[in-house]
């Protein structure tokens, strides 16, 4: 019976999953014989009651480093594996219970393992997709127009598996999950290995896909650039604890702080327009803020400015507040080739955030 | 009644659509399959020759050397149901379970054994290992003029394919253990090691192991009880009735086992 949940497509209520792993073998002769008949087996606990709703169609980035409970997430909320407690809505349906009639509503990529048959053409798989999820042969066809269109699938569509390029199978794969037309896709490390290009096309047509379908798109990544360009929240998860979930814009904004980066002309002397204490206050700024200040220490790659030691090149990470200042101070200190003032990459906020930089700030 | 109509009717479209696809890759490997037909042709003929060898120090327990011959060739022929499915005898179940790779076919709205199972759905293959023996059971019916009707080789054939449809169904289920003990390879070499008793007639071996292989691993109906039944030299609606019973059975016991079995099913990370 599949039940009604709002707006929400997903529901996920203190979702637990164990798995049990081999324990390493204790010392002595006498106990690892006696690990050949019994082996000893512990309990790894893989989702620790997460919590989690994902409404119609958002496009969710589920990030975390390895072994943080991605993959068991996506594959308990696909059905393929049992959770070990909790509760998990997907549509109204419970993916593992109902697994047979669900699955007509879902879509399933992931990078590293091909949905499709490695020595045969993309289009006889397609074809047999097409079957597995009855779709009609006018429904058929024109979806693979439209593939053909803004993945380019034409091109390849008769040549073997095996003879594609990884960035093609991966527009294959992405064909033939959506083949059916799906109300939430799961994407695992879709973009993985790809090449800039294939990035930025898989990204373009997921964009579309989800502004013309309206399709839930549920996104693991390590990627930063796929969350930057395709989705609306971030949901963190670490040791099988969700410990961030918000918009990107607030993950993005958790980080009060510019990056500076400053190239200095070799030209001996500070500019005109500086005195002797901006020098001063503009070195103490370097010393307090740079992120690899240690070059003023030792005098590498430094300049004599007057009595004082200049880096090159520097790069500061700034409170926000005080960042006009600094860069007007660095203006002032010698003659500038190039300047570069930007907030954090999601990349070293999420850095930041799995190191547990930022940990009295998140969730 | 209309649902379970439009299930069959769209696993048949299924089964078609595999066949297609199996097609295509054997026929993307036809020197490989030229070779691998005259090596199954030169292993049924050193299997007559054993019997031949056999019959000359006498007759073997009620057996001619005709009647070993057609026994010989006829123990060759695939049942039925390897057209469909062949999975379980390459003991790959469990490799699939080992390396997660059952997850597309628990993400697709078709009962993931069927999608194992008809993956493998081969109609060149099957005609590779049915026409050999049958040409060599036809020759021999014909040179030794042995009391073989058509009648009798349909229902022979039927029991034959039965047989093996228990065994392979023993073989699934033993399959189904993978996903609490991991690697069953062995078990299973184990288990199955006497199967191999099939290839010989077991109305000949002693009371007790000819009631093993009858009823506990069925191996007697893989080749012994069809040549007979074949030859005319037992009644085969009998035979039969076990069989199915047994056939029925297993399948039962695999499905319950899939669906128990299933949700201990852990996947590969990420």
């Amino acid at each position: 019976m599949r039940t009604a949940s709002g707006e929400n497509v997903v529901v996920v209520e203190n979702l637990v999953k164990d798995y049990t792993v081999p324990l390493p073998p204790k010392p002595g002769f006498g106990q690892r014989l006696r690990r050949v008949f019994a082996p000893e087996k512990g309990i790894k606990r893989a989702l620790k009651g997460i919590n989690l709703t994902v409404p119609r169609g958002q496009v969710l980035g589920f990030v975390g480093p390895n072994g943080a409970g991605k993959t068991t997430t996506i594959k308990i909320l696909t059905g393929i594996i049992a959770p070990t407690a909790g509760n998990v809505s997907v549509l109204g349906f419970n993916p593992h219970r109902q697994r047979y009639e669900y699955t007509y509503h879902i879509g399933l990529v992931f990078g590293q393992r091909s949905l499709l048959w490695y020595d045969i053409p993309v289009i006889d798989s397609l074809k047999l997709y097409a079957e597995v999820y009855e779709v009609s042969r006018e429904a058929f066809r024109r979806r693979l127009t439209r593939f053909a269109e803004i993945l380019g699938i034409d091109e390849f569509l008769h040549v073997p598996v095996k003879k594609l390029s990884l960035g093609q199978r991966m527009r294959a794969e992405i064909a033939a999950s959506l083949l059916h037309d799906p109300e939430v896709l799961f994407l695992d490390e879709p973009t993985l290995g790809l090449d800039a290009v294939a990035k930025e096309e898989i990204r373009l047509f997921l964009t579309e896909t989800n502004k013309e379908r309206g399709t839930t798109i549920f996104l693991t990544t390590h990627n930063m650039g796929d969350i930057e360009a395709l989705c609306d929240r971030v949901v963190i998860i670490d040791e099988g604890t969700i410990i961030y979930d918000g918009t990107t814009e607030d993950l993005r904004n958790l980080e009060h702080e510019k990056h500076i980066d400053v190239e200095f002309l070799p030209v001996p002397g500070s500019s005109p327009l500086a005195t002797g204490e901006a020098v001063a206050k503009s070195l103490a700024l370097i010393q307090q803020y740079g992120v690899d200040s240690s070059q003023l220490a030792t005098g590498r790659g430094t300049e004599a400015r007057g009595h004082s030691l200049l880096p090159r090149k520097v790069r500061l990470r700034v409170p926000q507040e005080q960042s006009l200042e600094v860069v007007s101070l660095l203006l002032a200190l010698g003659t500038v080739r190039d300047l570069n003032v930007a907030p954090p990459s999601l990349d070293a906020i999420i850095r930041r955030i799995y190191k547990g930089g930022l940990g009295d700030i998140v969730a | 009644m209309i649902l379970w109509l439009k299930v069959l009717s769209k696993h048949l479209r299924l089964l078609a659509r595999y066949w297609v696809i199996t097609f295509k890759e054997f026929s993307s490997f036809t020197w490989d399959v030229w070779l691998s037909v005259i090596q199954f042709v030169l292993y049924i003929g050193r299997s007559i020759v054993f019997w031949w060898a056999v019959s000359r120090i006498g007759v073997f327990g009620g057996w001619t050397l005709p009647e070993l011959s057609f026994f010989a060739a006829i123990s060759f022929l695939p049942g039925l149901h390897e057209l469909f499915w062949n999975f379980w005898n390459r003991a790959s179940f469990s490799d699939k379970v080992l390396r997660g790779d059952l997850d597309k076919y628990l993400a697709r709205p078709v009962h993931p054994l069927f999608a194992i199972a008809a993956e493998d759905v081969h109609l060149a293959m099957f005609l590779k290992y049915f026409a050999p023996p049958l040409v060599m059971a036809i020759c021999l019916v014909r040179g030794y003029h042995l009391p073989v009707t058509m009648g009798r080789f349909l229902v022979g054939y039927l029991l034959l394919s039965t047989g093996k449809l228990v065994l392979t169904m023993m073989r699934a289920a033993s399959s189904m253990l993978a996903f609490k003990y991991g690697d069953v390879t062995g078990l299973q070499l184990l288990l199955f090691q006497f199967t191999a008793l099939g290839r010989y007639p077991v109305d000949a071996f002693p009371s007790t192991l000819k009631f093993l292989l009858t009823y506990v691993l069925p191996a007697g109906f893989t080749a012994t009880f069809p040549a007979m039944v074949m030859l005319g030299k037992a009644a085969g609606l009998e035979v039969f009735g076990v069989a199915a019973v047994l056939a029925f059975l297993w399948a039962f016991i695999v499905l319950r086992l899939w669906a128990v079995m299933v949700s201990s099913y852990e996947s590969f990370g990420g």
